[in-house]
C-alpha cells in the first residue's frame, strides 16, 4: 500500500498539486467579495497552469534546454516547447494583472470601495 | 453563507473528477520521455536548433525563431494591454501636467538610508545586468522578456525611492505607452527588412546584412537579437506604463 502511494506520489503526485492550487484559485475568484483578492485568485490560477505546463516538459535525466557541445541526442534536454510557452504565459499574466489593476483603481473612484457587496447594493454614485 | 458552502461543493465534486482523470491514466508519467507531450515535435527542435538557427539556447530558438510570429502577437498584447491600462484611467486629467515632485510620490514613502544606500548601489547592477540577459538571449539563458523586467525594476526602484529624485526618470504614462509602441515597431520591421531581399516575413536568412557574415545562418543570430531588443523595449516600457498609471491615481487616504 505504502509502495503503491509513494509510486503515485512520484509520477503523478504533482498534477494533483497543481489541479489543487487550480482549484483554490477558482474558488477564490467564484467566492471573494472583494475584487482585490479576486485578482490575486487570479493571478494564483495562472501560477498554477504555468507549473502544468512545466511539468508535461519534463524529463528524467534531462539537463537545461541549452545546447551543450556535442550533444544533440533529443533525451538529453527537457522539452523546450512548454517553457517558451510559459515565458509568454508570464508576460501575458503581467499585462491581465496590469489591465485588472486599473479597472479596480476605475471601481474605486466611481463606487468608492472594491466590496462586491457593497457595489450591488449602492449603485451609480451620482 | 450559503453561495460558499455550494460553490465549495462544487469544487470538491470538479477535484474528485480531476483526481479520477489522474488514476485513470489520462495523464503521462512525470518525466516520461517518451509521452506524447516529449514526442512529435520537440525532438525536431532540439536535434535541428542549432543547424537551423545558430541559437544554442532552444527556447529562445523556439520564441523568436520557429514561433516569431506568435511573439509578435504576444508582444502586441502586451502593448494593448499597456494602452488599455492607459485609456481606462486617462478621463481624469492630471492637475499639474508633465510635472514629477520625486520628494512627493503620492504619499508613497519608502524612503531611509537602508534602503538608499543599498539599491544605490543595486541599481547599476541591475541594468549591467540587464543588457547581459539581452546580449546572451541567444546564447545562454536569457531573452527579451527578462531584460525587459529588469530594466522596469530598476526604473521601479529608482522612482519608488523619494531621496534618489528620480534620476532615471523621463517617462510619463504617455511617453511610456509610446516606447511600447516603438517595441513593437522594432519588431515588426524586422520582419519586414527581409522583404526588401526576396525573403518572407521574419524570414532571418534573408535579412539585407550578408554583406557583414560568412553564411546565410548566421543572419539567424542577428534577426534574434533585433527582435528581442524590440521586445525588451516594448515589455520595459508597458511595464513602467502600468506603473505610472496607477502610482498617478494613487492616493491611500483611507
Amino acid at each position: 500500500m505504502i509502495d503503491i502511494l509513494q509510486g503515485f506520489l512520484a509520477e503523478k503526485g504533482i498534477y494533483m498539486l497543481t489541479f489543487i492550487l487550480m482549484g483554490l484559485g477558482i474558488f477564490g475568484m467564484i467566492c471573494c467579495g472583494n475584487y482585490m483578492k479576486k485578482v490575486v485568485c487570479m493571478n494564483i490560477m495562472q501560477v498554477a497552469i504555468i507549473f502544468f505546463f512545466l511539468t508535461l516538459g519534463q524529463k528524467d535525466g534531462g539537463t537545461l534546454p541549452v545546447l551543450v557541445k556535442d550533444i544533440f541526442e533529443a533525451e538529453a534536454y527537457i522539452n523546450p516547447l512548454p517553457h517558451a510557452l510559459m515565458l509568454t504565459a508570464i508576460v501575458v499574466s503581467l499585462g491581465t494583472t496590469g489591465v485588472a489593476l486599473a479597472l479596480l483603481m476605475k471601481i474605486k473612484e466611481i463606487y468608492g470601495t472594491i466590496e462586491e457587496e457593497e457595489i450591488t447594493g449602492k449603485g451609480w454614485k451620482k | 453563507m450559503d453561495k460558499v458552502k455550494i460553490t465549495g461543493v462544487i469544487v470538491i465534486i470538479a477535484g474528485v473528477i480531476l483526481a479520477g482523470f489522474i488514476l485513470g491514466d489520462f495523464l503521462p508519467t512525470v518525466g516520461d520521455a517518451t509521452s506524447s507531450a516529449n514526442s512529435y515535435l520537440s525532438p525536431y527542435y532540439i536535434e535541428h536548433a542549432l543547424h537551423d538557427t545558430e541559437a544554442p539556447n532552444l527556447v529562445t530558438a523556439v520564441l523568436a525563431d520557429y514561433r516569431g510570429f506568435d511573439t509578435l502577437f504576444e508582444t502586441c498584447v502586451m502593448f494593448l494591454a499597456g494602452v488599455t491600462a492607459l485609456m481606462v484611467l486617462l478621463s481624469k486629467r492630471k492637475i499639474v501636467k508633465g510635472q514629477r515632485n520625486p520628494s512627493d510620490t503620492n504619499g508613497i514613502s519608502f524612503s531611509g538610508t537602508v534602503l538608499d544606500t543599498a539599491f544605490r548601489v543595486l541599481i547599476p547592477v541591475i541594468l549591467i545586468y540587464a543588457f547581459y540577459v539581452l546580449a546572451h538571449g541567444e546564447i545562454s539563458l536569457g531573452g527579451g522578456f527578462q531584460a525587459g523586467a529588469l530594466l522596469a525594476i530598476a526604473y521601479m526602484i529608482d522612482r519608488l525611492i523619494p531621496s534618489f529624485q528620480n534620476r532615471l526618470g523621463f517617462f510619463t504614462e504617455e511617453t511610456a505607452a509610446m516606447t511600447a509602441g516603438v517595441g513593437v515597431f522594432i519588431y515588426i520591421f524586422t520582419g519586414i527588412l527581409p522583404m526588401f531581399n526576396g525573403g518572407n516575413f521574419l524570414e532571418y536568412g534573408k535579412l539585407p546584412f550578408e554583406f557583414a557574415v560568412e553564411a546565410a545562418v548566421m543572419l539567424h543570430p542577428v534577426g534574434i537579437f533585433l527582435i528581442e531588443l524590440g521586445v525588451t523595449v516594448c515589455v520595459m516600457a508597458t511595464i513602467i506604463n502600468i506603473l505610472e498609471v496607477v502610482l498617478e491615481r494613487t492616493k491611500f487616504d483611507d
